[in-house]
């Protein structure tokens, strides 16, 4: 682990309490991937956010595993103030990314 | 003038939108510009299909231009349309009853064209909340599986001109929600994304297989499948139309209609007593994974 963090905040890039759109999910991404670079703990955070849908997810969870390493994203990523409904999108979310771009035998993990 | 009669019922069934859509295509070959909807020997029509009503309405006059488009309706008729506020938006009337089992008939042209992005969630939160007394989480759990089909309205059939209705029918236990586009349809998208020798309804089902998606990035194909299985989870059922392809997951219905639709008609239902128990469908989830790993 990095001793210092990149926090993104959801809600600081969407209006209400549900993250529903990709056109938000896009923004954030584009951030990420503007002040990431790699060289510390990446953390999203999502205070006061309700519910994520998989249209909104799919952006963030792309722009991730197509920018870094997946044994660095294994090492640095967390998520925060994360609750049930939001955490089951996105492992449904990663899972179906890994399933459809992702062979069994690459050994990148 | 052109009048068209409505048949005593009209249920929420292929057999009944069909008759709707085949007046709809009609109306949009005639050149008279004075058309009449005739409810009046209509006593019953499922609450949810207004939202169907309301597109077919909306393109009569904004895209084949007759602009003088008149409703007569029965009492019964007009009761339904006076309690998902359907009369109000398309004629301006004012509604009298407002304690009502319907979830209200809207247009998100407007909203959408303002660049209102959070419309539909705003829309069903407040439906839910206000009308039919739903618990909070409960909202936030039927929200976020409803948001997929608008954005998948929106993005894939690339309109703004989306529009819904939905009706509680307590007997039941169920709600049932009908979803409207006028956008570019589910076979033309999957056509030009995988196979253009794919039929309708074909086309339909592919599109509700998980991973697939007519998206160019490389995730996505979650959406329809979501809301595919939140129907099974809950007791309900699902059917498409879109162009020529009609689909209905409980009937096992799978057919190329006679009659096209230029958009997209999804109509679910679900047990909303069954959503009561949240908890435990996130304990079961919870022991099945609970780490995320990429």
């Amino acid at each position: 682990m990095f001793k210092s963090d990149y926090e993104i905040k959801i809600k600081d890039f969407v209006k209400n309490e549900y993250a529903h759109n990709p056109e938000d999910g896009e923004k954030i991404a584009n951030e990420i991937l503007k002040n990431y670079k790699g060289d510390r703990n990446i953390i999203i955070n999502f205070e006061k956010i309700k519910t994520v849908n998989t249209a909104f997810a799919n952006k963030i969870i792309e722009a991730l595993y197509e920018n870094y390493d997946r044994k660095d994203l294994n090492k640095y990523f967390s998520m925060k103030n994360i609750n049930e409904l939001i955490k089951i999108t996105i492992i449904k979310v990663i899972e179906n990314y890994k399933e459809v771009n992702i062979d069994d035998n690459d050994d990148s993990k | 003038m052109y009048i068209y009669h409505f048949p005593r019922k009209i249920n929420n069934n292929f057999n009944d939108i069909n008759k709707v859509i085949n007046v709809y295509n009609k109306i949009k070959k005639i050149k008279d510009n004075q058309i009449t909807l005739n409810f009046s020997d209509t006593n019953w029509m499922s609450g949810e299909l207004v939202a169907l009503l309301g597109a077919i309405c909306y393109n009569i006059k904004h895209k084949y231009n007759k602009e003088n488009l008149y409703i007569a309706c029965s009492k019964n008729i007009e009761t339904t349309f006076q309690s998902n506020n359907f009369s109000k938006q398309i004629t301006n009337m004012q509604i009298g009853n407002t304690k009502t089992t319907a979830i209200e008939y809207k247009c998100f042209t407007e909203e959408l064209n303002n660049n209102n992005l959070n419309c539909f969630d705003d829309y069903i939160k407040k439906e839910l909340n206000e009308k039919l007394e739903f618990k909070q989480e409960e909202i936030d759990y039927i929200c976020l599986f409803l948001s997929e089909i608008f954005v998948n309205a929106r993005t894939h059939g690339r309109t703004h001109n989306i529009f819904c209705c939905g009706q509680k029918y307590p007997k039941m236990n169920k709600i049932k929600i009908l979803l409207v586009d006028l956008g570019i349809g589910i076979p033309y998208n999957v056509r030009n994304r995988v196979d253009k020798t794919m039929n309708d309804i074909q086309c339909i089902k592919w599109s509700l297989k998980k991973g697939n998606s007519t998206k160019i990035e490389n995730a996505g194909g979650l959406g329809l499948y979501d809301i595919f299985e939140f129907v099974k989870q809950h007791d309900g059922n699902i059917s498409i139309i879109s162009s020529n392809g009609q689909f209905n997951y409980n009937e096992n219905i799978e057919i190329i209609s006679k009659e096209n639709f230029d958009g997209t008609i999804i109509s679910i239902e679900f047990d909303y007593t069954s959503i009561r128990n949240i908890e435990n469908m996130f304990k079961n989830i919870r022991k099945e994974k609970n780490f995320i790993e990429f």
